[in-house]
C-alpha cells in the first residue's frame, strides 16, 4: 500500500470493495451503511444499473473529445436538462470536473462580468468564515477555513470575510429574531468599509457544508443579502457544490429563500459519484453581459463538457426526476431531523440542525454554557469511529468549528434513496456511539 | 453577426464564445457522436482525424476501446463512489502501485486527483508542506517560465506565464517570478546552440539570487513545453543544469507532466529523455487517455518520508481524489499502453511525424518545426528570413485549425508563441496507435491546408 498517498498517513483505512444503494461492502465482507453519500455526493445510491448503461453507452461511442473543436450531445443535452431545475433567469450553464473548478471559475467570471461593464476595480470576493468553497488556491482565498489555509497563506488573496449565521453560537452574542439578523447586515459594512468599488461578488453555501454542516440561516437572510448585493452592484454567487441537485430537499438550496443568485455552483450531487462532474450556472444578466462585450472567456480546463461525465449527470438529473428522489430527500430529511433532535437528552450533544439530508450534530461539554470539550479530547473523531464501528459511515466534520482550534461535530449527509428504517439504523447507532465516547471521557455527570 | 443572447436554446456555453457570435453554432460547430481508433465521427457521418488527442493532447490509447468501457461498467456496477475519509479502495491502491512502476526510480508516491490544473496547484501545495516541514518557512515563490501553462485555477495561473489567461486577472494573481524559456527557434538572449553558454538556464539561477533563495521554494516547467509554444523541447543540457542549479540554492523542481506524462513523447515521462530526477511531477492527460477526468502527483521519496515523519497530513486535495472508478480507468489505460507498447510506438511513429512536418518547411509561411514523440508543432511566420510573425488579429494559427478541420483533421491551434500575444503555433498529438499511413494521411492533410491558407493570405501580408 505503500504506493498510494492517504490524506492522513497515520490511519489504516479498511478497503471497501463493493456498494450497493445505501450499503458499502469491505474486503472482508463487512456491511456499513452509508450515511455520508460518499462525502454528500451519492444521491441515487451505489451501482444502479440506469446509470451504469448511461455510462457505459457513452464510453463506447466517445468518451472524450475537447469542447475547443466540438459539441457534443451529452453536454447539450445535460445543460438544457439542468437549465429546467434551476431558478428563473439562471439558464447559462459551463460544465466543469470539480467543486473547486466550478468556485474559480465563478470567481473569474465575476470578475469579467465587471471588467466588461468598464468596472475594473471589482474584483475581490466577499465570503464568509466557517465556509469552504475549494482547495485550489483561488477556491481557497474564498475559503473561510483557518487550519487549511494554514501554511498556503502566503500564496492567498486577501479577500474580506464576514461571520457566518450560526445562531446556536452567534457571533454577536444576540438571538434569532431579536437580532434582526445582524450577519447578513454585516455584509454591508463590509462592503461599504473595504470600499464597493473593488468588490466584485459575494458567495455563501446556502445551507452550511462540512465546515458547519447542516447551519441553516434564518428567513430573512438571503433575502436580505441579495438587497446588499444589488445595492452596491455585487453579484451573489451560491456554491451549491453540496446543496445543489436535490439535497436540501428543493432544487437547488437557495430555493428555499426563494432568492435569485446571479451564479450557481453546483457539483457533488450533479453525477451522484460516477464521474467527477460541476457547473456553473449564470444569470442571463452576467451571461449577457459577456455575450455583449467581448464575447469570449479564457475559462474551462482540459476536461469541460467531457462527454461521459455529462452522459452520466443526464442520467442522474432523469432518476432523480423518475424517482422524485428530491421530494424524497425533504421528507427523509425531515424525519431524521426530528429523530436527531432527540439526541439532544445526551448532555454531549449541543446542536442538531439541517435542511433536507445535508444535516449536523455538534457536541460539547455542557448542554448551559455550550462550552466545547478540549480539543485533545477528539470527540469527533472518537464518535465518528465508534459509529463506524456499529456498522454506519459518518464524516467528521472540520475540527475547530468554532475558532479553528476548539469545536466537534458530524455530518450527515445520505444518498436521497434513504429509507425510514435506514433512518433507524442510523440513529441506533449514534445513539450508542454517543454513549460509548460518554463512558470513555467520563461525562457520565449527564448536563455537564 | 448574430446576437449571441438570441440562442437561448444554446445552455452551453463554451471556453470560446466568440464561436457563438461569429459562427452560427447550431448549423456549423459539428457535434461529435462516435469515436473510434484514431478517428472521430460527426453527427452527420463526417470523419475526422483526431491529430491532437482529443484536441488537447489527451487521447493515448484511441477513442472507442471496448476494454475500457467494459471495465468502466464492471466497477460502476461494483463502486463507483466512496468515502475516502474513513476507506480505502483497491482501484486506488493498485494504480498508484502501476504509475510506481513506471514513474522515474525514487519517485514511488502518488497522490490522485481529476484535472491538470489540480495535480499543478497540489504539487506546489506539497512542495511547501514539505518545507514547511523543514522549517524553510520563508520559501514559497515558484519561479516558473514565460509562454508556459500549468492550469486555469488561480494558483496554477500564478504560475503560469500564458499571457492570454493570466492578463484580465492581474489583480487576482499571486506572486511569482518568470523566466524566459528553452526556445532555441526565438532565443531571448538572440543565441545559437551550441555556443549559447545555455544562458536560459542560467536565468534560473540569477532568478533565484535575486528573489533570495531562502525565500524560493521551487521551480516548474514542462519539459515539453506544450499549448502556449507547440511542442518546443528543451535542448539536452537543459534540465541537467536546472537539476544542479535547483540543488545548489535547496530549490524542488516540479515537472509539469500534464501532456508529457505516460509516453507522449515516446518515453515514459518527459523528463526520462534528459535523464533527470524532479521532486515533483504534475501529471494528468494521457493516464486515463480521457476515458474519465484523471490527474495524479508523483513525489521523490524524501518528500513522503518527511511528510510521515513529521505526521503531517497532506492538506491539499479534492472530492474525487481517491474515487475508484477514474482510477479503475487509469489501471486499465496503462495495461494496455504497456500490453500494446505504445509507449514505443509513440516514440516509432513520432519519427516519421517529424520528418513529415520538415517537408512543410518548404512552405513560405512555416517556420519553424519540433517535437519529441507523439507530441509536435509547427510555428508559422510571415518572413522566414525576420521569423517576423503574423499580425495577432489575423489569427493565422486559428485558420489552419479551420482549414485543417474542414478536411476531416483536428490540430490544436495556439498564439502567443512568439510575445504572449503575437505569433501563431499548432500542436499535433496524435493518438499512440496510430500508424504510419495515418501519419501519412494526417501530413497529407496539414499540407493542404496550410496551402489553403497561403492562398487565401491578402497581398499585403504576403512574406
Ligand atoms: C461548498 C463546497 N464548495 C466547493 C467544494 C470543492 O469541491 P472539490 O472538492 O470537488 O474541488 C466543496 C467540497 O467539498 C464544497 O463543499
Ligand atoms: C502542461 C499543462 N499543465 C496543466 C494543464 C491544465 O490541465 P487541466 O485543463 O486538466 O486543468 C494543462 C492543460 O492543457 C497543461 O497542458
Amino acid at each position: 500500500m505503500s504506493a498510494q498517498v492517504f490524506r492522513d498517513f497515520k490511519r489504516n483505512y479498511p478497503v471497501i470493495t463493493r456498494g450497493k444503494g445505501v450499503f458499502l461492502y469491505d474486503r472482508e465482507g463487512r456491511a456499513y451503511l452509508d450515511a455520508v453519500g460518499g462525502i454528500a455526493v451519492v444521491n441515487v445510491g451505489h451501482g444502479v444499473p440506469e446509470i451504469i448503461a448511461a455510462m457505459t453507452e457513452q464510453a463506447q461511442r466517445v468518451a472524450f473529445v475537447h469542447g475547443g473543436a466540438f459539441a457534443n450531445e451529452p453536454a447539450m443535452a445535460l445543460t438544457e436538462e439542468l437549465a429546467t431545475w434551476t431558478p428563473a433567469g439562471l439558464r447559462h450553464v459551463m460544465l466543469l470536473s470539480g467543486g473547486s473548478e466550478a468556485t474559480e471559475t465563478a470567481m473569474k467570471l465575476a470578475r469579467q462580468y465587471h471588467l466588461e461593464r468598464g468596472k475594473a476595480g471589482k474584483y475581490r470576493i466577499v465570503s464568509r468564515w466557517t465556509s469552504y468553497h475549494g482547495n485550489t488556491i483561488g477556491a481557497l482565498s474564498m475559503s473561510g477555513r483557518t487550519a487549511w489555509r494554514g501554511e498556503f497563506v502566503p500564496y492567498l488573496q486577501s479577500f474580506p470575510k464576514i461571520h457566518p449565521p450560526y445562531c446556536y453560537r452567534c457571533p454577536y452574542g444576540k438571538t434569532y429574531p431579536s437580532c434582526q439578523v445582524a450577519c447578513a447586515e454585516d455584509l454591508e459594512r463590509v462592503i461599504r468599509l473595504e470600499g464597493p468599488d473593488s468588490i466584485a461578488a459575494f458567495i455563501a453555501e446556502p445551507v452550511i457544508g462540512t465546515s458547519a454542516a447542516g447551519v441553516t440561516p434564518p428567513p430573512e437572510y438571503y433575502p436580505r443579502i441579495r438587497e446588499i448585493c444589488d445595492r452596491y452592484d455585487v453579484l451573489f454567487i451560491a456554491d451549491e457544490v453540496i446543496t445543489g441537485v436535490g439535497r436540501t430537499g428543493r432544487n437547488f438550496g437557495i430555493d428555499h429563500w426563494g432568492v435569485i443568485p446571479d451564479m450557481i455552483t453546483t457539483a457533488k450531487a450533479l453525477s451522484s459519484g460516477y464521474a467527477p462532474l460541476a457547473a456553473v450556472i449564470l444569470h442571463d444578466r452576467v451571461y449577457e453581459a459577456i455575450a455583449r462585450g467581448s464575447a469570449r472567456t479564457t475559462q474551462g480546463f482540459t476536461y469541460s463538457g467531457h462527454p461521459l461525465s455529462a452522459a452520466v449527470g443526464l442520467a442522474v438529473l432523469r432518476y432523480l426526476r423518475a424517482h422524485d428522489l428530491v421530494a424524497n430527500a425533504g421528507r427523509i430529511g425531515r424525519l431524521l431531523l426530528e429523530r436527531l433532535a432527540a439526541l439532544a437528552r445526551y448532555p454531549i450533544v449541543g446542536d442538531v440542525r439541517g435542511t433536507g439530508l445535508i444535516l449536523g450534530v455538534e457536541f460539547v461539554a455542557d448542554q448551559a454554557t455550550k462550552r466545547p470539550f478540549p480539543p485533545e479530547a477528539e470527540i469527533t473523531r472518537r464518535i465518528v469511529e465508534a459509529v463506524l464501528e456499529e456498522g454506519v459511515v459518518v464524516v467528521p466534520g472540520m475540527s475547530g468549528l468554532i475558532d479553528s482550534v476548539a469545536g466537534d461535530h458530524i455530518q450527515i449527509s445520505p444518498p436521497y434513496i434513504f429509507s425510514e428504517a435506514n433512518v433507524d439504523q442510523l440513529v441506533a447507532a449514534l445513539d450508542t456511539a454517543i454513549q460509548k465516547v460518554m463512558r470513555e471521557v467520563g461525562t457520565a455527570r449527564a448536563g455537564g | 453577426m448574430m446576437d449571441v443572447h438570441e440562442t437561448t436554446k444554446q445552455a452551453v456555453i463554451g471556453w470560446d464564445l466568440s464561436r457563438v457570435v461569429f459562427r452560427d453554432l447550431e448549423r456549423d460547430y459539428p457535434v461529435v457522436e462516435r469515436g473510434e481508433g484514431i478517428y472521430l465521427y460527426d453527427t452527420k457521418g463526417r470523419r475526422y482525424i483526431d491529430g491532437s488527442g482529443g484536441s488537447s493532447v489527451v487521447t493515448s490509447i484511441g477513442h472507442g476501446n471496448k476494454r475500457v468501457a467494459a471495465v468502466m461498467a464492471q466497477q460502476a456496477a461494483t463502486i463507483a463512489f466512496s468515502p475516502a475519509h474513513c476507506f480505502a479502495n483497491q482501484p486506488h491502491i493498485q494504480l498508484c502501485q502501476k504509475i510506481a512502476e513506471i514513474a522515474p526510480k525514487g519517485m514511488g508516491h502518488t497522490f490522485l486527483l481529476s484535472g491538470g490544473s489540480e495535480a499543478t496547484e497540489n504539487a506546489v501545495k506539497f512542495a511547501r508542506q514539505y518545507e514547511f516541514e523543514r522549517n524553510n518557512r520563508g520559501k514559497y515563490t515558484v519561479i516558473g517560465r514565460w509562454q508556459g501553462f500549468h492550469g486555469n485555477t488561480f494558483g496554477a495561473m500564478t504560475v503560469s506565464g500564458h499571457t492570454y489567461r493570466r492578463r484580465i486577472y492581474g489583480p487576482m494573481l499571486g506572486h511569482s517570478v518568470k523566466i524566459p524559456p528553452c526556445y532555441c527557434y526565438r532565443c531571448e538572449w538572440g543565441l545559437t546552440y551550441g555556443s549559447c553558454n545555455l544562458e536560459c538556464a542560467r536565468a534560473l539561477k540569477k532568478a533565484i539570487r535575486q528573489e533570495g533563495p531562502e525565500n524560493v521554494l521551487a521551480f516548474i516547467a514542462e519539459p515539453v513545453v506544450g499549448a502556449a509554444l507547440g511542442a518546443v523541447p528543451a535542448v539536452p543540457e537543459y534540465f541537467p543544469m536546472i537539476r544542479e542549479i535547483c540543488d545548489e540554492f535547496d530549490v524542488l523542481f516540479i515537472a509539469d507532466e500534464v501532456m508529457t506524462g505516460f509516453g507522449r513523447t515516446g518515453a515514459n515521462f518527459g523528463v526520462d529523455h534528459w535523464n533527470v530526477l524532479p521532486d515533483i511531477i504534475a501529471t494528468a492527460k494521457g493516464i486515463s487517455g480521457g476515458y474519465t477526468p484523471l490527474a495524479a502527483v508523483l513525489l521523490r521519496d524524501k518528500i513522503m518520508d518527511l511528510l510521515r515523519a513529521h505526521h503531517s497530513n497532506f492538506r491539499g486535495g479534492h472530492t474525487y481524489c481517491a474515487n475508484p472508478l477514474s482510477a479503475r480507468v487509469g489501471i486499465e489505460v496503462l495495461d494496455i499502453i504497456r500490453e500494446q507498447d505504445l509507449i514505443g510506438n509513440s516514440h516509432r511513429m513520432g519519427l516519421p511525424l517529424l520528418e513529415g512536418l520538415r517537408k512543410l518547411l518548404d512552405h513560405p509561411t512555416v517556420g519553424d518545426v519540433r517535437g519529441k514523440g507523439l507530441m509536435a508543432g509547427v510555428e508559422f511566420v510571415r518572413n522566414k528570413q525576420t521569423k517576423e510573425p503574423f499580425p495577432p488579429e489575423y489569427q493565422f494559427g486559428k485558420r489552419i485549425f479551420e482549414e485543417a478541420f474542414a478536411r476531416g483533421l483536428v490540430v490544436f491551434a495556439g498564439s502567443g508563441t512568439v510575445d504572449g500575444v503575437a505569433g501563431d503555433h499548432i500542436l499535433l498529438a496524435p493518438p499512440f496507435i496510430i500508424t504510419e499511413s495515418q501519419v501519412d494521411d494526417l501530413l497529407a492533410i496539414l499540407d493542404e491546408a496550410i496551402t489553403a491558407v497561403e492562398r487565401s493570405l491578402p497581398p499585403e501580408l504576403r512574406g
